[in-house]
């Protein structure tokens, strides 16, 4: 980009740097976030951290250009800087790695680790913060030099603003669409900091030079790429039945998360960020029982075994268990016609990989359980609602009355909607919200807490006037003892709450449902600090 | 979660083996449905012959047992609470209500309530292994891992055949969870040393942006 003196540029070149300046900036915020997930999570506290901390430093360096602007205004010591954002960019990746190992212990659990995972969050997002705000001193540096080429400040400033913020939006579009789920987040973090050093180069050496650093610089990072620095691992080790190829532990990222199947002890479970003893779908080797609240699902089709034809939707199919377990137990029994909604469809993919996702009989919709819900016409017998986003939080927009009033229709007459609750205490204000929202639109509703679980089903019905022929029906489908548990361990809802536990009504214009989620959280943080 | 299957089976297999008193008939075609995968007629039965006799301790011992291991907590553990109110009942059955009774406090999130179930009970029967194994486990849910070792020694000690690997599980939980305190202390030291090491970085890049 230099010209025949060295020192003067073009001002549509310099805007272009505020263009790059905007686009690494929130391509990294973004890339932050998928960064820390592994590890970390990506509950509203750590987006709360990253947003925080890249704004902090942002600000700073703002400040700083500015200053530095006034004193220095020429190409050399933009391109310094840029060079100093690459640098502080490039090690980010390995560092984050390092931390979140050094930091965070095997064996954590929902309940022990969100004091460690937050305040580790915070560290790991400060890794990003000398890159950005290096990145923030670009746009005062080159108003100032085109102010000074063209003497517009005014106009030279609005350009400056919103070149910047346009490539602000395509690197939040070009990250999570494209970029993330092409390279991994690790790469796109090279990439982008890669990207910047070789811009610096150009400014400040020879267009040779400049290449020859150039390809000093890309070579390796493709090399990284191609070996231990990859998005995918495999470690192979052989099955149960001895077949040595079966990958035991895999990892992906697609566009919503991070993927991992794990197995552990004689159990495959689907894991997406950062885990801990939380799981989006199981299998239990030789067993098509999960030993979770899956399993009471099946109790549901008992009460229909009188129809040919059984319609029901999944909302949040995951890997596909409820799916593979409803095969199962009424494949024969039903025409069986399943709409699976799952927003990301690598999750399904995943699941007819390592899950036994069936194959017939299910219609698979990459949605928003919430749009589906919307769209949909037909008239289901059951829906099955187990939408969850970053382990803890229900979706709100998939927990509201407007919601509710939806599932009611898609049910028509007769039907049974069964929701899957996670929750410390299931007196907790969420359930409480939760009971009282599906309440209000489903006179009879019920709740039962699960047998060694944090899982509650909350569930309710139209067009059904008990549940006990369940228990009869149950004969010799293998399901007896699941529908005496949901006959008997359920409660109605208004024997759910002492009166002085407070639940309101979620609608689409107030759901607290993640504030909700955080007191409990947080609460159970203090017990176990306590 | 493995191993609280692991506990629950063993007091299943406790109450499926024992039928007390002049009941025996009833009980023993209650246990036989149950054996056949029949477990709601088998507490159908059983409610029946409770509504008949509800001052049976027997009756209600078992209902409440069964009613616990369905997950019906509400309402397994009145009966559970009635048998131990009732004189009648020989000491191996009371000791057993005891622990189901207090599963079912637990599993309702009453934890102080299902201690208190166990505790006197553990210190004055020394005969008694159920009621420190189920204290252990009361302990282990409020993160009181301390406790929950000691209580798991001492029904090891006294003869409890799942206390010792149960006692293995809770050194490992106590681990983890020291580590996980360990960790947070490591992440506050390096928040701060973060910190500062930041205000010093902007510091000394201002002093020289400004002199530049």
């Amino acid at each position: 980009m230099s010209d025949a003196s060295g020192t003067r540029i073009r001002p549509l070149l310099y805007t272009g740097l505020a263009f790059y300046g905007g686009f690494c900036t929130m391509g990294l915020e973004m890339t932050a976030a998928r960064l820390l997930a592994p590890y970390f999570g990506t509950s509203n506290y750590i987006w709360t951290n990253v947003i925080g901390i890249i704004l902090l430093a942002l600000s700073l360096g703002y400040w700083l250009g500015g200053i530095l602007a006034d004193r220095r205004p020429n190409p050399k010591t933009l391109a310094m800087c840029l060079l100093a954002g690459g640098l502080a960019g490039l090690p980010i990746p390995f560092v984050i790695r390092l931390l979140a190992e050094s930091l965070l212990p095997a064996g954590m659990t929902l309940d022990n680790a969100f004091l460690v995972i937050f305040k580790g969050s915070f560290l790991g997002a400060l890794l990003f913060a000398p890159a950005v705000t290096i990145l923030g001193m670009v746009s005062p540096f080159v108003i100032r030099i085109l102010a000074d080429e063209t003497g517009n400040v005014g106009r030279s400033t609005g350009r400056v603003f919103a070149v910047s913020t346009i490539g602000s939006i395509l690197g939040i579009f070009s990250s999570t669409l494209f970029l993330v789920p092409w390279l991994g987040s690790r790469m796109t973090v090279l990439v982008f900091s890669s990207m910047l050093i070789a811009i610096a180069l150009v400014m400040l050496l020879s267009p040779s030079r400049a290449a020859a650093a150039a390809l000093l610089l890309v070579v390796p990072i493709l090399a990284m790429r191609g070996s231990t620095f990859k998005d995918v691992r495999w470690e192979v080790s052989a099955d149960a039945a001895g077949n040595a190829s079966v990958p035991e532990r895999t990892e992906w990222e697609s566009g919503y998360q991070y993927i991992r199947v794990v197995r552990e002890n004689g159990t495959r479970y689907l894991k997406l960020n950062e885990g801990l003893d939380s799981f989006h779908s199981l299998t239990v080797d030789g067993d098509v029982f999960t030993n979770a609240y899956y399993d009471y699902y099946n109790a549901f089709p008992l009460l229909f075994l009188d129809r040919e034809q059984l319609d029901v939707a999944i909302l949040g199919g995951g890997g596909g268990t409820s799916v593979r377990q409803y095969d199962h137990f009424f494949g024969d029994r039903f025409d069986l016609r399943i709409d699976s909604v799952e927003i990301d469809p690598l999750v399904t993919e995943v699941g007819r990989r390592y899950f036994g996702y069936p194959e017939e009989g299910v219609t698979i919709h990459d949605l928003d359980a919430r749009v589906f819900v919307n769209l949909a016409s037909g008239d289901y017998d059951i829906i099955i609602v187990d939408a969850y986003a970053n382990q803890v939080y229900i979706p709100f927009h998939v927990a509201t009355r407007e919601f509710f009033e939806h599932v009611r229709r898609l049910l028509g007459d007769e039907g049974i909607v069964a929701m899957n609750v996670g929750a410390f205490e299931p007196d907790a204000p969420l359930v409480a919200a939760l009971v009282t929202t599906l309440q209000s639109v489903f006179p009879d509703t019920y709740a039962m807490t699960l047998p060694r679980s944090r899982n509650l089903i909350v569930y309710a019905s139209v067009g059904i006037d008990s549940f006990e022929p369940m228990i009869d029906a149950a004969e010799g489908t293998g399901l007896e003892s699941i529908a005496a548990s949901v006959v008997y361990a359920s409660r109605p809802a208004n024997e759910w709450f002492a009166d002085d536990v407070e639940a309101r009504i979620l609608t689409d214009s107030h759901a607290p449902v993640e504030w909700l989620t955080d007191q409990m959280v947080w609460r159970r943080a203090r017990e176990v600090a306590r | 979660m493995m191993r609280r299957t692991a506990m629950l089976m063993v007091f299943v297999l406790l109450a499926s083996t024992a039928t007390y008193g002049a009941q025996d008939e009833v009980l023993t075609e209650a246990q036989r449905l149950w054996n056949e995968g029949k477990p709601g007629d088998a507490v159908r039965m059983l409610e029946a012959e409770h509504a008949r006799q509800p001052d049976d301790p027997y009756i209600a011992y078992s209902l409440g047992v069964w009613l616990q291991w369905l997950g019906a907590s509400h309402e397994a553990a009145p009966l559970l609470r009635q048998v131990g109110k009732s004189d009648d009942v020989d000491i191996v059955l009371a000791r057993e209500a005891r622990y189901w009774l207090a599963l079912s406090e637990l599993a309702l999130h009453r934890r102080a309530e299902a201690a208190q179930v166990l505790e006197e009970a553990a210190k004055n029967d020394t005969e008694d292994s159920l009621a420190p194994y189920g204290l252990a486990w009361v302990r282990l849910e409020e993160q009181r891992y301390d406790e929950a070792i000691e209580s798991f020694e001492t029904a090891a000690e006294r003869g409890h055949p799942a206390a010792a690997a149960d006692l293995e599980y809770a050194r490992e939980q106590r681990d983890v969870t020291r580590a996980v305190a360990a960790a947070e202390g490591r992440a506050t030291v390096g928040l701060w040393i973060a910190v500062v090491l930041g205000a010093v970085a902007y510091a000394g890049a201002l002093r020289k942006a400004r002199t530049a």
